[in-house]
């Protein structure tokens, strides 16, 4: 655990929704016990259908919300015991949407000198920083007096990559950086996240919903379910040998431009439950064409072998 | 043939000049088939349907060569004499299913309402058809449904009465956008599934639009690949996939993870074009084609091979481009 840059230690967060116009309020547990961690120089994919609480963990690891259980810490220390100015300089967000992420009254330049303003730097000094930042991200030195509404989809997600980079942060949590765009410029921006990854020794953590995305990024991925992590994997173990029938549904419905493949038979069926009223037991069991009698009263617990984490009940069976 | 499309050209009027969307593009469907259109987002894929089905807005000038559903010509007929088509003989699902569902419509009265205009049937047989439906689209308690709202399902099921609200009268064409873009890929299997089974049991012809290479790859039998307002390859959809030809078309198999095995993606680089203004001459690839020359700046040729393949391009074959 000594190289974890940023780890997790039994994080859960509730929300408090009403059901209705006049009903009560109720807990919607969002995140249940979630524990893992990232490493240095490391790229983890996370993955789940919507609603399974990856933007929660997201804006819990930027700090941007606090769990309601548990602890965050960087290198060992607990971000909620440090200053905002300095875990905003090491953890930086990019997200899915760089039209609503980016003030649409501040020039590009403006946009990304920001965190330096924050950070006290003097204007020259700024400004040499913000042309070497647009370079890195391959923006023309021309887009740095342009708005965000004069921009493609494509650089207006360079600019949030400027954005997020300048203060020099060593983690970047990207929560689905590419589903708004087309797959040319999702390539483009994979291809730099990539390249800067490399060059400035960034630990990433990607969020996406394309699995063939995270595949193609990750060295590590996390799967979720309704709150919680159902397994664990490096990428090559997890794509080859995926243990939780979740997993298995999920791999399956990655549709590959190859003609002739067919579409798949899932595994899976009906639609992600209300997580208001989560099923019993095992979350997955109502959708899951193997669940046992077990798997509706008792929940699994996720347990490793060789570094696979896993939670269900069939490993126990074989 | 069930759809014939020749030279259909779509501009817009804009405060910023007219916006060409589509410049010269012909479509076949034979019976029965499954065709794909696809292409990135503002390319012209919804337009050109819009375009062939007159549903286009007031802006919008349209110009066509032929437009023939099923033999029966399209052009001369206006928006008014479209209505005994649409919903009846042409089944249409649209993208966002917020949109084209009216949110104060029951269930009940979206699907009846498109039967009772169509059919000389009475509420119950329309009531009955609507169950029937309901039922044949994967929806649970399908009876309780028909008296709950838009609002009140999620997007899946919400989906699949789109679907159902377009199979109501039995059409021999379904045309799809997008269907399945803003759903979970585990539920977007499941339409998919839905729509392919259907287009079977009712030997419908499809018309695909996506973006999505993967979902045209697996589900149609020929695809048309448009960039900028064209279409700049089509044929067999094993032939476009295992053999393209156009440089765009290479380009964008390149840039999908997991096409190829490893290693770095492909890219494309640059930006689409602006479509306000005159059609520059020569190929709309060539500011970003790796392989583009003085030739493309002059009349592109149509090029043809094998069965039914086409594309446009200086060079007969693209091959080598995008290693
Ligand atoms: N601010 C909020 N208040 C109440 N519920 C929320 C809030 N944000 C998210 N949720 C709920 O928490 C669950 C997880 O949401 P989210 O983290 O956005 O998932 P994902 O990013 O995987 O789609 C969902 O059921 C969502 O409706
Ligand atoms: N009502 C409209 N007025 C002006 N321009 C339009 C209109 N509808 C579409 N366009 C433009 O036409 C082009 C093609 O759009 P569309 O067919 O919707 O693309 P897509 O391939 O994503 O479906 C785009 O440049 C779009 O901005
Ligand atoms: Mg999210
Ligand atoms: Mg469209």
């Amino acid at each position: 655990m000594s190289n974890a840059v940023l780890s997790l230690d039994q994080v859960s967060k509730a929300y408090r929704v009403r059901q209705g116009l006049f009903g009560r309020k109720l807990p919607l547990h969002a995140l249940q016990d979630i524990a893992f961690s990232l490493q240095k120089g490391e790229v983890v994919g996370l993955v789940g259908e919507s609603g399974c609480g990856k933007s929660t963990l997201a804006k819990i690891l930027l700090g941007l919300l606090n769990p309601s259980k548990g602890t965050v810490s960087m290198y060992g220390q607990p971000i909620a015991d440090m200053p905002l100015r300095e875990r905003a300089s090491r953890v930086q967000p990019i997200f899915q949407d760089p039209y609503s992420s980016l003030n649409p009254r501040k020039t590009v330049a403006q946009i990304v000198g920001l965190p330096l303003n924050l950070l006290g730097i003097k204007s020259a000094d700024r400004n040499r920083q913000v042309t070497d930042m647009l370079d890195l991200v391959g923006l023309p030195q021309r887009a740095a007096g342009s708005f965000p509404s004069q921009l493609s989809g494509g650089q207006r997600q360079r600019v949030a990559i400027a954005r997020a980079l300048i203060a020099r942060p060593e983690i970047l949590i990207c929560d689905e950086p590419t589903s708004a765009l087309d797959v040319s410029v999702q390539s483009q921006i994979l291809n730099l996240l990539q390249d800067l990854r490399d060059e400035l020794n960034l630990t990433l953590l990607l969020i996406s919903h394309n699995l063939a995305v995270v595949r193609h990024m990750s060295d590590r991925v996390v799967v979720m379910y309704l709150g919680r992590i159902v397994e664990e994997a490096e990428t090559q173990a997890l794509f080859d040998s995926p243990q939780h029938p979740y997993t298995h549904a999920l791999l399956d419905t990655v549709l590959r431009p190859v003609p002739g493949q067919g579409l798949p038979y899932l595994d899976i069926q009906g639609e992600f439950p209300n997580p208001i009223r989560p099923p019993s037991g095992c979350a997955f069991h109502p959708r899951c064409k193997l669940a046992m009698d077990r798997c509706k009263s008792e929940r699994p617990v996720l347990s490793a072998s060789d570094g696979h984490r896993s939670a269900c009940f069939l490993h126990d069976v074989n | 043939m069930m759809l014939n499309v020749q030279g259909l050209s779509i501009e817009f009027k804009t405060e910023n000049g007219i916006l060409n969307a589509v410049c010269g593009v012909d479509l076949a469907v034979e019976h029965g088939e499954a065709l794909g259109i696809v292409g990135e987002s503002g390319c012209g894929k919804s337009v050109t349907m819009m375009g062939f089905l007159s549903l286009l807005p007031k802006t919008a000038r349209r110009k066509a060569d032929r437009i023939e559903f099923d033999g029966k010509d399209l052009i001369g007929i206006s928006p008014r004499g479209m209505r005994p088509l649409l919903g009846n003989d042409i089944g249409v699902i649209f993208q966002d299913p917020m949109t084209a569902l009216n949110p104060t419509y029951t269930i009940g009265n979206q699907l009846t309402e498109v039967y009772l205009k169509h059919r000389s049937a009475s509420r119950k047989e329309a009531k009955e058809r609507a169950i029937h439906l309901l039922d044949r689209v994967g929806i649970t308690a399908a009876k309780s449904r028909l008296t709950q709202y838009p609002h009140q399902l999620s997007g899946g099921l919400r989906q699949r009465i789109m679907i159902a609200q377009a199979l109501m009268c039995e059409p021999q064409l379904i045309i799809a956008d997008e269907p399945t873009t803003a759903l979970d890929v585990t539920v977007q299997a499941q339409i998919l599934w839905l729509l392919k089974d259907i287009q079977s049991e009712i030997r419908a012809s499809v018309i695909l639009i996506t973006h999505d290479l993967g979902v045209v790859a697996q589900m149609t039998d020929r695809v048309s690949v448009m960039y900028a307002g064209q279409i700049v390859e089509s044929g067999q959809t094993t032939d476009v996939f295992s053999a393209p030809k156009h440089p765009y078309t290479r380009g964008l198999l390149s840039c999908i993870p997991g096409a190829r095995h490893q290693g770095r993606l492909g890219q494309i680089h640059g930006i689409v074009p602006s479509l306000i203004g005159a059609t520059p001459r020569g190929c709309v690839f060539r500011t970003r084609c790796p392989v583009a020359t003085e030739a493309c700046r002059t009349d592109i040729p149509h090029r043809k091979s094998g069965n039914d393949h086409s594309w446009r391009c200086t060079l007969s074959s693209a091959e080598g481009v995008w290693q």
